[in-house]
């Protein structure tokens, strides 16, 4: 308990030390397939960061996303996704001019639905993210990124079921992040 | 090497948006309608619950049923005892509005309840100890006569026990000496024609 105390302490002193706020801006294309009904969702993916951490290390990310709908699913008129997300970000140093970087994370959201019954559906969500940052200075850098979301969306209420779909989302971001 | 990473990014974007597809019409069909699919209604006042249906229409055409959903309701408790749509008299005669909603949706129909007029206790032959099946008959107001099941209540005295099975049957178990056995009908509710408790006497020497 006293080593982890110690290394816990060290850690975060390092952490305070060098860490940055920083904000982000990623755009992205996505792909949504839903586990049990034949529907599929395709369009653009907007997201806004911020987090606090170390670029060649970790970091904390909160996230607000925004994926815009081409497709009828759940409603003849399914509106956009919201989501809120918070992720751990672990990047690595290899000492090239690119930083490889892992990211977990869970959220929740939301899409507004014209059902008899419902109007919105609530969604929680679980990510894993790779990508890379491409630093360009000590404050700016830019992004690539692959993101696999699991959506689990709340229950359709049909009167006779309550049936909950899942959802994979596939997206690919390029974007920025701006740090302090 | 950053000319590269873009022109693979934009590259993979630009695959990744041609493969995707978007799904045009709904995939889940919305309610259409609900309905109950019983017509207006009559039930005898001593008969055991009868079982209501009711079902929705979806968009797609296609049906289900939804007997077991909360969205039932009954415009007069005091004449008509209702769970899941399931129906039995709480009183003898009267009539109430049975109907299902849910959302803008909503059907019903009436349930009247045809009225007992006239009962009375099988006279079996009970003479010695031992269990015996007790019966009610009744005449309803459209003439009608059945064996009673519910509303009733069995009392007897003289240690005599009486249980009553699921399927309305009572059996009494009768010890040696006189022994009263008391029906009374809607013992709890207050019916506009109440019908007198009727007593039996058996002797078992």
């Amino acid at each position: 308990m006293k080593s982890f105390i110690i290394i816990f302490a060290l850690l975060s002193s390092t952490l305070f030390a060098e860490s940055k706020v920083y904000f982000g801006l990623d755009y992205g294309s996505f792909n949504e397939n839903f586990k049990s009904l034949d529907a599929e969702s395709s369009s653009e993916a907007m997201r806004l960061k911020v987090g606090y951490g170390i670029r060649e290390e970790y970091s904390v990310e909160v996230s607000f996303d925004s994926l815009n709908n081409d497709s009828k699913i759940f409603s003849n008129n399914d509106s956009k996704k919201y989501g809120l997300n918070i992720a751990v970000v672990k990047a690595f140093d290899l000492n090239m001019y690119l930083l490889p970087y892992f990211k977990a994370g869970f959220g929740a959201g939301y899409i507004n639905i014209d059902r008899e019954v419902q109007s919105k559906l609530n969604y929680g969500s679980f990510s894993a993210e790779v990508g890379t940052l491409i630093p360009i200075n000590e404050y700016f850098d830019l992004a690539l990124a692959y993101n696999y979301k699991n959506l689990s969306y709340e229950s359709v209420d049909t009167i006779a079921d309550k049936v909950k779909y899942e959802s994979n989302v596939d997206t690919f971001y390029f974007g920025f992040n701006i740090r302090y | 090497m950053k000319k590269t990473i873009y022109s693979l990014f934009i590259l993979l974007v630009m695959i990744f948006t041609a493969c995707g597809e978007n799904t045009k019409a709904p995939v889940i069909a919305d309610i259409a309608s609900i309905q109950i699919d019983d017509n207006n209604l009559s039930i005898y006042s001593t008969d055991e619950a009868q079982t209501l249906t009711a079902s929705v229409t979806y968009t797609d055409s296609t049906t289900a049923q939804i007997n077991d959903a909360d969205i039932w309701n009954n415009s007069d408790y005091d004449v008509l005892y209702m769970y899941n749509g399931s129906v039995s008299a709480a009183s003898n005669g009267g009539s109430s509005t049975v109907g299902i909603s849910y959302g803008r949706f909503s059907d019903e129909i009436n349930v009247s309840v045809i009225k007992l007029t006239d009962f009375n206790i099988s006279s079996d032959d009970i003479n010695a100890t031992g269990d015996y099946i007790l019966e009610a008959t009744g005449t309803f107001e459209d003439n009608t006569s059945k064996v009673i099941k519910t509303n009733l209540v069995w009392t007897a005295d003289n240690g005599a026990v009486i249980s009553v099975d699921e399927n309305y049957v009572a059996t009494i178990t009768i010890l040696s000496g006189d022994t009263n056995v008391t029906a009374t009908l809607f013992e709890e509710t207050n019916t506009s024609a109440p019908l007198a408790p009727i007593t039996k006497t058996y002797t078992v020497n």
